[in-house]
């Protein structure tokens, strides 16, 4: 290890790490998953990591992990091979042995995972380390799954500058918002996703995804059944995931259906009207899938649908100030507090203003409260509404792609910081309402920027009969987001709605190190990764859905 | 005004200023020594240095503008644009990587026998003494081989970056020392 690498040497092997690094699984940090495009590695552990994660690795001392640059340090032979040996895929079934197969640590805990897995070794696999050729499954596809979902949580930190540049300025707002709040969302929740009205795509891609949007195709899955599969098969993962989703979609459709559902029933009826019922209905139903926080959302879309039914939503009370905001911060303050996201919150909130016109249906929102599922519809609800009344929407499919390229990360800072301004009131409804329901409220938040851009959507397709149809399998969608709650739940649900489903919801697994990250990657065991991408599925279903309408 | 007081102060007290250039090899601890030097009560987290970090550090009436320079494979060759002025070089090892430590010998050898480099003080901070496994200030004295130097005012101080022990020793000794060199 000492010997310094001769020039030609390291010239030659800086060609051959390279090349390593185009291998899907050492695309993604070994450790923290969220990093892409790892130039640092570990090479006595043979793992590709982030920068971050090195500054890690170097402080527990040489005897454990011997950190050098792919680009900034010569490598010798001896270093390469164990590089080429192991890679992230194979060292992660070795030192991740115990852990539920997508785990993804939380960021604040990033050190102390880190250390637990090298240090103190306690998921690594019983028995000596092993020769590296014998940890393939034979899968591959397991690694490369995990780093998906990854990647797209990954994303929100990483890309969130680089998105919002991308997204159009007119779509911006409302894409930001969503797209933050589907980041945000994500990670809560699934609930959120569930809740995703129309089968909202956008939730789905919701949380991490969001990143992800990019890739449009798996959030699309809400829309049209067609479109779904046939952006699910491009994401043969995901469709496994959905189907789990599906089945408490149904659940929730059978509610949307009926627009009596339950509690929520009573509000969205008049929304639904005006909406022909996509949603609204729905929301009741919802409420056993999605957790507490995401009713609140939900009762607030209700409310709009039935401004009128306003009163029931004491929460949002704000809203008189925007009641459109309200009704989103009561969504988004949940996500805060759940998700790390200050930032997410804060586009949550710039959803709401920029529905400001919603805001009667903010207040409607209190009521819905209760119901947690219902509320959840009724976010989705409200974001269509929105989404309609945004003028950006004329060209709405467009628009809600482009929001989710930029996706989630940035946009939802740049959103926040911007709406979060605009609109004072939201910070306090959140703290109220928000904290009880956090988890759900997170993916109320995730659902709402999801709505946003369904509202884009189904403005540009202007009918309202479309709707309808487009709602049912977000009910789907959103069901299935309740059932598994993690992440990957909710990404699964996104990206594959129709695809049945894959239960991965225990991912639960490492609650030490974020459940949820972990989450994700269980379900999508293969179809998880696909899942994930929902995020990007925004953008895929804004296309999806301004298809179907058109 | 102001300036001149200072100044006067300076004079009277014995204010003075001192270049210092923090090198050594990747992983050594430079960084974080340079922030605990500068954040004294608070936990470091550092990751790897690409390009460099400076910061001023006022200890015993001297004013430290401490250079804390990447240490990777190829990143070492642009440490010579950063000689020119330094009064003192502070030399980082990682005392638990003995693997290495020929080839930290070899850098430090570079360095000191720079033309721009031989006024300065030398200052080597056997870092990470808390490390099972690590070799003792003198142990690196050996291995670094620092008594054949002539000509040269070294010292090896140990220490622990993380928790900032031995660190102000060290700077204290450069402080104490730097008044034998002739000032530029």
């Amino acid at each position: 290890m000492s010997r310094r690498a001769t020039p030609g040497q390291a010239a030659q092997n800086q060609q051959t790490i390279k090349s390593l690094l185009k291998l899907e699984t050492n695309k993604i940090c070994a450790d923290c998953k969220r990093n892409k495009h790892p130039r640092w590695a570990s090479w006595n552990l043979g793992i590709f990591i982030c920068i971050r994660c090195s500054g890690i690795h170097r402080g527990m001392g040489t005897h454990i992990s011997r950190v050098k640059s792919v680009d900034l340090d010569a490598w010798t032979d001896e270093q390469l091979q164990s590089v080429v040996k192991w890679g992230n895929a194979r060292a992660n079934r070795y030192w991740e042995a115990k852990l539920a197969p997508g785990h993804v640590p939380s960021e604040a805990k990033i050190e102390n995972f880190i250390r637990t897995k090298y240090d103190t070794k306690r998921w690594a696999m019983d028995g000596g380390i092993p020769d590296p050729s014998t940890l393939d499954d034979g899968d591959d596809d397991v690694p490369a799954r995990r780093q998906a979902p990854i990647d797209l949580f990954g994303d929100d930190p990483i890309a969130p500058p680089a998105r919002p540049s991308t997204t159009d300025p007119a779509l911006r707002a409302p894409a930001r918002q969503t797209q933050s709040a589907q980041p945000k969302a994500q990670k809560p929740g699934d609930s959120l996703l569930g809740l995703d009205f129309f089968g909202s795509t956008q939730p789905s891609s919701g949380s991490r995804p969001s990143s992800t949007a990019s890739t449009p195709a798996v959030p699309t899955g809400m829309s049209r059944p067609d479109l779904k599969q046939s952006i699910l098969s491009l994401y043969s993962k995901p469709q496994p995931q959905a189907a789990p989703v599906q089945h408490r979609r149904d659940n929730s459709f059978g509610d949307m259906a009926s627009p009596t559902a339950p509690s929520a029933s009573s509000n969205m009826g008049g929304l639904t009207d005006a909406f022909s019922g996509l949603t609204f209905p729905s929301t009741t139903s919802p409420p056993p899938a999605q957790q507490a926080p995401k009713p609140s959302p939900f009762a607030n879309l209700t409310n709009f649908g039935a401004a009128k039914s306003t009163p029931a939503a004491p929460r949002v009370t704000s809203p008189s100030g925007s009641a459109g905001g309200d009704l989103f911060d009561s969504l988004t303050s949940p996500t805060l507090s759940a998700h790390k996201p200050q930032s997410r919150n804060t586009s949550i909130s710039s959803h709401n203003q920029d529905f400001g016109g919603f805001g009667g249906f903010a207040s409607a929102s209190s009521q819905p409260k209760p119901n947690p599922s219902s509320s959840s519809i009724s976010n989705n609800l409200s974001n269509d509404l929105f989404g309609l009344s945004s003028p950006s929407l004329s060209s709405p499919p467009p628009a809600p792609i482009s929001p989710p390229k930029s996706t989630v990360t940035s946009p939802q800072h740049e959103m926040s910081s911007a709406f979060n301004l605009s609109s004072p009131s939201f910070q306090p409804k959140p703290t109220t309402s928000p904290k009880p329901q956090m988890p759900s409220a997170t993916a109320a938040a995730a659902t709402m920027s999801a709505m946003d851009p369904w509202g884009g959507n189904a403005w540009g397709t202007p009918d309202s009969a479309p709707a309808p149809a487009p709602a049912a399998p977000a009910p789907a969608s959103m069901m299935k987001i309740p059932d598994t709650l993690t992440p990957n739940d909710i990404g699964g649900g996104w990206g594959a709605p129709a695809p049945p489903p894959k239960p991965t919801p225990t991912v639960a697994a490492d609650e030490d190190f974020g459940g949820w990250t972990s989450a994700a990657p269980v379900s999508s065991g293969t179809t998880t990764t696909s899942s994930t991408k929902p995020a990007g599925g925004f953008g895929g279903s804004d296309d999806l859905f301004s298809n179907v309408w058109e | 005004m102001g300036g001149q007081v200072s100044k006067m102060m300076g004079k009277i007290f014995g204010t003075k200023e001192m270049r210092i250039l923090m090198l050594g090899l990747d992983a050594a601890g430079k960084t974080t020594i340079l922030y605990k030097l500068k954040l004294s009560n608070q936990d470091v987290t550092t990751i790897p240095t690409v390009g460099f970090n400076v910061e001023s550090v006022t200890y015993k009436n001297v004013k430290f503008n401490v250079w804390d320079v990447g240490g990777q494979d190829k990143i070492r060759p642009l440490w010579r644009h950063y000689y020119s002025g330094t009064q003192g070089l502070i030399f980082v090892v990682d005392s638990s990587d003995t693997a290495r430590l020929e080839e930290a010998r070899s850098e430090l050898h570079k360095i000191i026998n720079d033309r721009e480099m031989k006024d300065a003080l030398l200052l080597v901070f056997a870092n990470k003494q808390d490390v099972t496994g690590h070799l003792s200030p003198e142990e690196i004295t050996q291995q670094l081989q620092l008594t054949k130097l002539k000509d040269k005012l070294w010292y090896v101080a140990p220490s622990v970056a993380t928790d900032g022990t031995g660190i102000f020793e060290g700077l204290a000794w450069l402080s104490n020392n730097v008044k034998t060199q002739p000032q530029k």
